[in-house]
């Protein structure tokens, strides 16, 4: 290929562009009530009333129908950016804990429907769950992080997340440390055996339901 | 409308599609190249609202300051996609090469190509062809994004387009 086919076709690219519905959504979501959309823009000039109620009804519409989307579909960035948005607002601390829940309720809802792509759902659960375990560092953010991983394995779901490993290596590395020094029963050693051996093959998620069983 | 609301919206039409494009060729999926291109423009909203006279400085060239915002999300979504693997779910491809129905409308087989091509291209490279040959921007304009010298952008865009051009071949 000549280097002036190449730009040409280059050039061409140019006409790839993003959906209209999603570039006008975006920017109402980011810009807020006070942006207007260009078709609106006579009404609002000349039927205040009218035009409110307009308005009002097309983002009602569109708030409800991007509440419900799940990834994948086409008003989900809707739904993703109007969370960020609340939540910030809100100045909620536990916003993105509020958020990987939302993603496993979607994982829950998803799998109802046969039909369902699940690639992005899982994805944008991989990704929550990832960003929160990275930042987990208290022990009750700690236990919520490890809390919701264990939700979505009982969902049938498996996924391999190195934040989340790390955090349930840190917990089983402390349990342990803990029933060592603590008196068990017979059986209970036998299973901290199993706990340690798992442990040390790097199974920690394995190795954490185990120190469950023990019971301390 | 207030003045502030007016002077982003201005600056969201006129850089949303070159956004989305520059975005959509490094990560080769609608649905993520949606996500960050409005997460692009909410944190320079963000940015926007949080000091005005700092945006004002920062929006002399705003088009710069939209792709630097779009440029370090790409890389921290290619961070995360290292971190974060699949296990029973590892063969999920998160990027879907094929194109869409509307892009194989709108491209010919031969500019698929090159868009193909230019995923095997280092980001450095990439960002160049992107900025000049689908943008349109100038060596002087993406001299000042990449806070290199004219003679430097010029340089590294010929080797971009020598090394796009070997790999359209070896394809």
């Amino acid at each position: 290929m000549q280097e002036k086919d190449l730009i040409k076709n280059l050039k061409s690219l140019k006409q790839i562009e993003p959906k209209k519905e999603w570039v006008s959504l975006t920017k109402q979501e980011i810009l807020g009530k006070e942006e207007r959309i260009p078709v609106l823009t006579f009404i609002f000039n000349h039927k205040p009333a009218f035009a409110s109620a307009t308005l009002f009804s097309f983002m009602v519409v569109t708030l409800v129908l991007s509440y419900n989307a799940l990834p994948g579909d086409t008003l989900f960035p809707v739904r993703k950016t109007t969370e960020r948005v609340e939540l910030m607002a809100r100045l909620e601390k536990a916003q993105d804990l509020v958020i990987a829940q939302r993603r496993i309720e979607d994982l829950k809802r998803a799998q109802e429907r046969a039909e369902r792509n699940m690639e992005p759902v899982v994805a944008e659960v991989r990704t929550t769950i990832s960003e929160i375990a990275r930042v987990a560092k208290d022990p009750e953010a700690t236990q919520q992080v490890i809390d919701m991983d264990r939700e979505i394995k009982s969902l049938g779901v498996s996924y391999d997340s190195q934040e989340v490993e790390e955090l349930y290596k840190r917990e089983v590395e402390a349990e342990l440390e803990r029933l060592k020094e603590t008196s068990l029963t017979e059986e209970q050693e036998e299973q901290l055996e199993k706990a340690i051996e798992l442990q040390e093959n790097q199974e920690y998620a394995e190795a954490y339901e185990i120190v469950l069983k023990i019971g301390y | 409308m207030s003045s502030l609301h007016q002077k982003f919206s201005k600056t969201y039409d006129k850089n949303l599609k070159g956004i989305y494009r520059f975005i959509y060729f490094k990560v080769n999926s609608e649905q993520i190249a949606e996500d960050l291109c409005s997460e692009t423009f909410l944190r320079a909203w963000q940015a926007f609202n949080r000091d005005r006279n700092h945006f004002d400085r920062e929006i002399e060239n705003p088009r710069a300051f939209l792709y630097q915002i779009a440029r370090n999300l790409v890389i921290d979504h290619y961070k995360q996609k290292d971190r974060t693997r699949t296990a029973n779910i590892d063969d999920v491809v998160l990027t879907d090469q094929s194109p869409s129905p509307e892009e194989r409308a709108a491209i010919s087989s031969d500019a698929d190509n090159v868009k193909l091509a230019m995923q095997d291209l280092k980001q450095e490279y990439q960002d160049l062809i992107i900025w000049r040959h689908i943008e349109g921007l100038s060596c002087k304009e993406i001299a000042k994004i990449t806070n290199s010298s004219h003679g430097a952008t010029r340089a590294k865009l010929h080797r971009a387009l020598t090394a796009l051009k070997e790999k359209v071949e070896e394809a």
